[in-house]
Parts: C-alpha cells; sequence; structure tokens
C-alpha cells in the first residue's frame, strides 16, 4: 500500500478513535440528581449521608471516627502529586433521581440508556449472572439470576446489605482495609456510598460471572463505593467490576474501597478494566484475605484516569493459599497511572505469581510499584514476579519500584523486570512478511497485552484490545 | 566547599548537634520513594563526632583529630597520592556521593576529616600496580573519617584499592567518602574492603563522574561493622561511558546493612551491570536498593542490574529493592532478584559425598561470592574475605 493511503488510512481511524471514544464513555448526561450534599467534607455532611441512609448508629459512629483519622493523617509522602486535588471542592455525595430496581425498564429512561450505550444490560442477558449499576453515589439497578438466589447466593447493594445482613456486614465491614491504613481509605471510611455486596455459600460455585459497572456522572463529585465479597468454604465465584465517566474539566475523585474474603479452598477471580476520564483521581484501595487452600486471582486493567494510585492486595493467611495478579496499564498523555500489587505470605507453603504490563506513550507515566512480604512461618512459600514495560517514545516514562522483604530463609523467592521499546528486529522482520511498520508495531504491541487478555472474559477481552488498539492508532504513523 | 558544621544549626535543617560532637542525620537512601511501612525510604543514624569516644573499660579518650586544614596523621602513601590539607582549588564537578547521604555528612566530611587523599593519574598514564591505601582505626585513633577523591585523566588507567580493617574489640567508628572522575577514555578500578570490626560503626559513600568513552569499575566488599551504611552513585554523563558495580556483603550476628546502589544513565550507548552477591546469617538484617536510572537522551543504553542472596538462617531479614525509573524508550535494561536457602539436594548430595553441613554452607558462600572475589587483584585480601565468611559460617553454627 502507498505511504499516502496509509497515513490517509491512519488519519481515518484516528478520526474514528475519538469519536468512538466520546461515543463510547466520555458522553454525559444532563445533572439530574435528586439530591446532593455540598461541597467539602465536614462532620455535618457525613451526618447527613448517614441520616439520608437510615443507617444504624454504629455506621454513623463509624463514619465520624474515619472522619477524625481523615483528618489527623498526612497526604502520602510518595507516589504521584496529588496537589491539584482540593477537597473543598469536591461534593461526595450524589443521589441519582431514583431508586434501586431490579428491572432496567423502571429505571429513569436517560439513566437505563447510559447504561445500554455501556453495554451492561446487553452484557447481562447474554453472559452474567447478576449486575449491579451504580450511577453517582447510589446503585440503581441490581439483579441476579433466580437459578443462584434459590442456591443462596446474596448479590445486592451495600445500603440493603447493611439492613438486611447487618450482623455480617458489621463484622466484616473496615475490618480488612481499616479506616486507619491510609488517608484515602479514611476518607472512603466517611462518605463511602454504594457499592456491592456478595455472599456465596459453601459449596456454591458460580459459572458465569457477576459485575458491577460504576459511572460517576456528575462534574465535581466523588464516588466511594464499598464492595464487600464474602466467598465461603469451597465456594467460587468470578466478580467482574467496571468503570467508567464522562469527562469534565473539573477534577472528579473516585476513593472506593474493596475487600475480598475467601474462605477455605474457596476461589475468587476478581477483574476490572477501569477507562475513567482523564479528569478523575482514582485513589482505590482493594484487599483480599485468603484462607487454606483459597485462591484469589486479580486481573486488572487500568486505561483512564488521570492520576490512578491502586495497588490490589493478597494476605495469604491459610497455608497452602495462592494468589495470582495479572495487571496491565497503559498511560497516554496527561496520565500518571501508579499500579501494582502486595503480597503478604503469612502462611507456610502458599504462592503468589505476579505478571504486571505497562505500555506509556504521549508523555504518559506508567509506574510500577509492588510490595512482596514473606513472613517468618511462611515456610515453603514461593513468590514470582515478571513486570514488562514497553515505552512507546521518550517523552513517556516507565518507573519499577518493587520492594521485597523475606523473613523466612526457606522460601523461594524471584523477581524480574525489563523494560525497552518496540524491537525494531521484530519490525524489520515482520514487514519483511508484507506488514506495514504500523501493523507490525500494533501486532507486536497486542502480542505485549495478551498475557492479561486471555484472562478475561472474551467479551472483555475484546474490550480491552479493542482499547490499545485505539490507544495505538494515535501513536503510531 | 569547607562548611562550618554548627553552622547548620541554624538553618533549619534536620540533624541536632550536640556537644559531644553527635550528628543525628536522616539520610534519604530511595531515588523514588515509596510506601513508608515498608521502611526502606530513609536511614537514621548518629555521626560521632570527633570530641570522645567511650570505651568499654569506662574509659573516655579523645579521638586523634586534627585542626581543620591540617594533615592528619602520618603514614605511608603510595607515590601517586598526595595526602592533602584540603581539596581547595580542585575543580570537582558534580558531586554523585551526595544523593544517598544528607548534606551533613558532606559537611561533616568536609569539616572533620582526618584523612584526605588525592589520587591523580596524568593523561594516558596507565598504572600496572593497584594502588592499595590500608585504613585501620585503632584503640588509639578510633574514628576515622576519610574524602577520598582519584581523579583518573584523559586515557589513563589504575586500580585502586581501599583496605579497611581494625582489631578485633575496639569500638570504632569510619565515615568515609570517596569521588572518582573518570574522564575521557580512562578506566578506573576501584575496589572498597570493609573488614572492621563487629563493634564498629561504618558509613560510607562513594559518588562517580564517568566520562565520554570511559569506564568505572567499582568493587566494593562489605563484611563488618556492626551497623554499615553504605552507598554508591555513578553517573554515566559522557557517551559511551560505562559502569560496572560488584557487591559482596556478608550479615551475621546481629548485623544491620543498609546499602544503595545506582548507576544513572545520562550519556548515549552507556552500559551498565550492577551485580550483588549476598550472604545473609543468623539474625542479620540487610536492606539492598539497586536502580538503574535512564534518563531522557540516553539513548542506545543498556543496563541490568542482579542480586542473590543467600539465606542460612531462619531469622534472617532480607529485603531487596531493585529500581528501575526510566524517560527513554531507545534502552533496554533489567532486573532480577532471587533468593532463598541452599538447596536441599545440593546439600544431600554434598553430604553424600562426606562433606558435612558447615563445610558444604561455606563451599556454597564460597561459590556464591567467588565471580565477584576473583575480580580483587590481590591474593591477601582475596584469601582474607574469604577466611572472613568462612569463620562466620562457623561461628553461626556454634551459636545455632
Amino acid at each position: 500500500m502507498e505511504r499516502t493511503k496509509i497515513a490517509e488510512k491512519m488519519e481515518r481511524q484516528r478520526t474514528m478513535l475519538e469519536e468512538i471514544d466520546r461515543e463510547r464513555f466520555d458522553f454525559r448526561d444532563a445533572d439530574q440528581s435528586r439530591y446532593k450534599t455540598g461541597k467539602g467534607l465536614t462532620a455535618d455532611i457525613v451526618t447527613e449521608i448517614s441520616k439520608l441512609k437510615n443507617e444504624p448508629d454504629w455506621m454513623l459512629e463509624h463514619r465520624l471516627r474515619s472522619l477524625d483519622i481523615y483528618n489527623r493523617l498526612p497526604m502520602p509522602s510518595w507516589g504521584p502529586p496529588l496537589d491539584e486535588l482540593n477537597m473543598d471542592e469536591i461534593v461526595t455525595y450524589v443521589k441519582p433521581d431514583t431508586s434501586m430496581k431490579n428491572d432496567w425498564n423502571q429505571v429513569p429512561g436517560y439513566i437505563k440508556n447510559t447504561f445500554e450505550r455501556l453495554g451492561i444490560p446487553q452484557a447481562e442477558r447474554e453472559s452474567l449472572a447478576g449486575v449491579g449499576a451504580q450511577y453517582d453515589s447510589e446503585v440503581v439497578y441490581h439483579n441476579i439470576r433466580e437459578e443462584l438466589r434459590k442456591q443462596g447466593v446474596i448479590y445486592t447493594d451495600m445500603e440493603t446489605a447493611v439492613r438486611e445482613h447487618e450482623d455480617m456486614v458489621r463484622e466484616l465491614f473496615m475490618k480488612l482495609v481499616p479506616p486507619e491504613d491510609h488517608k484515602f481509605v479514611a476518607l472512603h471510611g466517611a462518605v463511602w456510598s454504594g457499592g456491592s455486596f456478595v455472599h456465596v455459600p459453601e459449596g456454591v460455585r458460580l459459572d458465569i460471572p457477576l459485575q458491577s459497572y460504576f459511572r460517576l456522572n456528575a462534574p465535581g463529585a466523588g464516588q466511594f463505593e464499598h464492595t464487600l465479597i464474602v466467598v465461603e468454604k469451597g465456594a467460587g465465584v468470578h466478580f467482574i467490576e467496571g468503570c467508567s465517566a464522562p469527562k469534565y474539566n473539573v477534577l472528579n475523585l473516585h476513593a472506593g474501597c474493596v475487600e475480598l474474603y475467601v474462605r477455605e479452598g474457596a476461589t475468587l477471580r476478581y477483574s476490572t478494566i477501569e477507562n475513567w476520564s482523564r479528569n478523575m483521581m482514582n485513589l482505590n484501595t482493594k484487599r483480599a484475605l485468603v484462607e487454606k487452600n483459597g485462591t484469589i486471582e486479580w486481573i486488572s486493567g487500568t486505561f483512564g484516569s488521570h492520576i490512578t494510585m491502586l495497588y490490589p492486595s493478597s494476605i495469604l493467611k491459610g497455608e497452602g493459599a495462592r494468589s495470582t495478579f495479572t495487571g496491565i496499564s497503559f498511560s497516554g498523555n496527561g496520565q500518571n497511572l501508579d499500579t501494582g500489587t502486595k503480597v503478604v505470605h503469612a502462611a507456610p507453603n502458599t504462592f503468589s505469581t505476579i505478571h504486571s504490563r505497562s505500555i506509556s506513550k504521549d508523555g504518559g507515566v506508567a509506574v510500577y510499584r509492588s510490595a512482596v512480604d514473606i513472613l517468618p512461618g511462611a515456610v515453603g512459600s514461593k513468590s514470582s514476579a515478571v513486570c514488562e514495560s514497553l515505552m512507546m517514545d521518550n517523552a513517556s516514562r516507565a518507573d519499577t519500584i518493587p520492594v521485597i522483604d523475606i523473613r523466612c530463609d526457606r522460601s523461594d523467592v524471584g523477581h524480574e523486570a525489563k523494560i525497552g521499546r518496540i524491537s525494531d528486529q521484530a519490525v524489520f522482520y515482520l514487514m519483511t512478511r508484507g506488514l506495514t511498520e504500523e501493523e507490525a508495531k500494533a501486532m507486536i504491541v497486542r502480542g505485549f497485552v495478551e498475557p492479561v487478555a486471555k484472562e478475561l472474559p472474551l467479551e472483555y477481552a475484546v474490550e480491552m484490545n479493542r482499547l490499545v488498539s485505539l490507544e495505538l492508532e494515535g501513536t503510531i504513523g | 566547599m569547607n562548611h562550618d558544621i554548627r553552622q547548620l544549626q541554624d538553618t533549619g535543617e534536620t540533624g541536632k548537634i550536640q556537644d559531644t560532637g553527635k550528628v543525628e542525620v536522616t539520610f534519604q537512601r530511595m531515588p523514588i520513594r515509596t510506601w513508608s511501612r515498608s521502611h526502606v525510604n530513609d536511614a537514621k543514624l548518629v555521626l560521632q563526632g570527633p570530641d570522645k569516644i567511650s570505651f568499654p573499660d569506662g574509659t573516655d579518650r579523645k579521638a586523634d583529630f586534627p585542626a581543620k586544614g591540617h594533615p592528619a596523621s602520618e603514614q605511608t602513601i603510595p607515590e601517586q597520592t598526595k595526602q592533602v590539607q584540603n581539596f581547595d582549588g580542585l575543580v570537582l564537578g558534580e558531586d554523585a556521593a551526595g544523593l544517598f547521604v544528607s548534606a551533613q555528612m558532606g559537611a561533616f566530611l568536609d569539616e572533620r576529616a582526618n584523612r584526605r587523599y588525592y589520587l591523580r593519574i596524568p593523561d594516558g598514564q596507565a598504572e600496572k600496580e593497584p594502588i592499595l591505601l590500608s585504613l585501620h582505626p585503632d584503640t588509639e585513633d578510633p574514628i576515622l573519617v576519610d574524602d577520598v577523591i582519584i581523579e583518573a585523566k584523559e586515557g589513563s588507567r589504575a586500580t585502586v584499592i581501599l583496605n579497611y580493617t581494625s582489631e578485633a574489640g575496639a569500638p570504632v567508628r569510619h565515615y568515609g567518602r570517596t569521588r572518582v572522575i573518570a574522564h575521557r577514555n580512562a578506566e578506573v578500578k576501584l575496589i572498597k574492603i570493609q573488614m572492621l570490626n563487629r563493634n564498629a560503626d561504618h558509613v560510607d559513600a562513594v559518588g562517580g563522574v564517568v566520562h565520554e568513552g570511559a569506564q568505572l569499575d567499582v568493587i566494593l566488599a562489605e563484611l563488618g561493622a556492626a551497623r554499615q551504611t553504605s552507598s554508591c552513585n555513578i553517573i554515566l554523563e559522557g557517551e559511551g561511558g560505562g559502569a560496572k558495580l560488584d557487591a559482596v556483603y556478608l550479615g551475621d550476628g546481629e548485623r544491620s546493612l543498609d546499602m544503595s546502589y545506582r548507576v544513572e544513565h545520562r550519556g548515549r550507548k552507556t552500559v551498565s551491570h550492577i551485580c550483588a552477591k549476598g550472604v545473609l546469617m543468623e539474625r542479620s538484617k540487610k536492606v539492598f536498593r539497586d536502580t538503574l536510572d535512564f534518563i531522557s537522551g540516553s539513548s542506545g543504553s543498556k543496563g541490568r542490574e542482579e542480586e542473590s542472596v543467600l539465606m542460612l538462617s531462619p531469622e534472617v531479614r532480607n529485603i531487596s529493592v531493585p529500581l528501575m525509573p526510566c524517560g527513554e524508550d531507545d534502552v533496554e535494561g533489567e532486573h532480577a532478584v532471587s533468593s532463598g536457602r541452599p538447596d536441599e539436594r545440593i546439600l544431600f548430595y554434598l553430604a553424600s559425598r562426606g562433606i558435612d553441613e558447615v563445610e558444604a554452607k561455606k563451599l556454597l558462600t564460597e561459590a556464591a561470592v567467588s565471580s565477584i572475589v576473583e575480580k580483587i587483584p590481590d591474593a591477601s585480601i582475596r584469601d582474607a574475605i574469604l577466611a572472613v565468611m568462612r569463620k562466620s559460617i562457623e561461628k553461626g553454627e556454634e551459636t545455632a
């Protein structure tokens, strides 16, 4: 193909990228919220949120205690710059103009339309066992297949769980991730709203996934959903989390919290495809406690946001517990994606594998940050980490910051990392086979992300590959 | 260059100067900070000033410190080396050694150094024999503060060995800085061997600036001292510059080791290799940070860092931080860390050949570090290093 035609084709694709991107994720609805708090963070606002939700006293106490901790804790002294965040400008609670429904036809048209455009109802019909959809601060839709309900599976929003499963929630809520952990968890503890509660009873294994989708529509707002999942002994589930928001000129904040309890012999796969808009500060916390012979599998794709700090953590508490982390991040212009994982081996014969890949381009910053701790007594434990970074130009950054802390000699720990750009030799080879330079580079990048894509359900793998292709088309050529 | 150390107290900088001459300092040990709870970002320590040092017999002795600007006590030094009063008048350029130590440490060395050496290798001169400086703090002269500058002029070649030893038992302290400037096409090998006694305190900073086509190879053997805090920062400034940084360390007893080593690729087509081999036993604790930093513009550069650790006790603490910040796409960087105890099958095999566990551990330890130790061009020092390691294993087995 002649160079001019290639250029025309690439130009056409770039235009499509912007159209598709805007159409698919960056569209926005007019703000039709029923109620929102004022900007900023005060005890009055926190109390107001709790009263609106008609919460028990212990939850209000928890919120106020968290606020106190938030006020006392310093900002992190490491990581990406957070100077742009001004909590006085953030609206922490925005209630949409509806209550939670379990029938899409009862959800207000503009909200239903939003989720239709994101493909959620269609996915529910075709490939999901249950769906939760959050719009701003509240869950607007939650449903689960009847056969799962009959097996005792609970999948509902957190507010309902606080009311209907209060004992379990009170025992577990923010116990794995306490508000003292860091400033933004404390913030979450004070103003959390929405999110999902999942309880899979002993021995029940779900063949198809559950999915919660979080959409933040209001400008200058924060989203603080809480996800609490308990997978009982011998049970198994795949939970998918999706997030997006339209782009505004003001900063939005996401400070969610995920607590996962994986009981003996249970398996939980937690997949996230995050595509927040480029005005989002995504300061999220996720942690799993894994008991004897349990397995946690993290699949994490980070594509969007202005700044992200996200390190899904696994505490391998029981003998034989396992964790795998498979992560990909794609950082473009104006993005600083600080991602990675933490693993604590706290019991004998525990196993962890980490496989992280990042791509940075157009001045984007991709940071891989990790901590692997092998505690005394974790005899026979093994940890293996492989981290690879691909840089598309020298205006971008790719930093690798792992910490490995071993306190048990009878353990086996390995860590490898590589950094570099697309090999000229590989491109040349593919070009001798008839591909253009652009096609060759795109093929190599798709191969680079393939280990992550193959871990996703087909439709999400397709989605991720499409996101990667679209991002690349803005770079190559 | 010289600062009045007491003036620092008025500047609001961290660090406290006490009447006893102690300086409390915090060193930032990471080029990029990470989680505070990892406890790898900083190192806090006290620099013991010159006024006095307390001995176990209850006596206080004044250290033999010269007044500022006067030469230290006499010792035989090689011809190429000048013992100088100060470094005034020298154009040193960028201070690479200052990255991992605080400004107070720099001021402390400027003010209190009691050994200052300046080694200048003239243009095109090749030193065939290694230049050996033996430094030996003892009960009479228990605080050693040395400040060494090695300047290798264009096309010159030299090997410099700094060997630090002390008699058993004396509570000596060593604070040191070694700065290397390798001018165009120069080749410098710097070998620093630290075998101070188990009561010693050791704080050391190495810095190197490598110009176009030059090569700086550094071997650091950290085998002694109750507490050691060492760093090495090499800047590959000029195109085609290269650096190899080999480190051997030994942790035993209650020893604490804190190391921060880094190579910065600034020039085009620069090449580096950091290789560390460590042995930890008993209740020792070690933090090893190694960094390859590719600065934007260092196109065509390659770097590799690797660390392997042999853990010989269930009570050791082994922290590794292999960092790789990168702002240039046209580079190749790799790092790898591995650690663990000796493979049971190897121990079993050796036992089946009549080698007991202690001897087997000695063999495995020697095998682990031999690739680096063999590079030291002084047989007596090589033997001394291996002897220290063997002795440590025997002692560890006795107390286990």
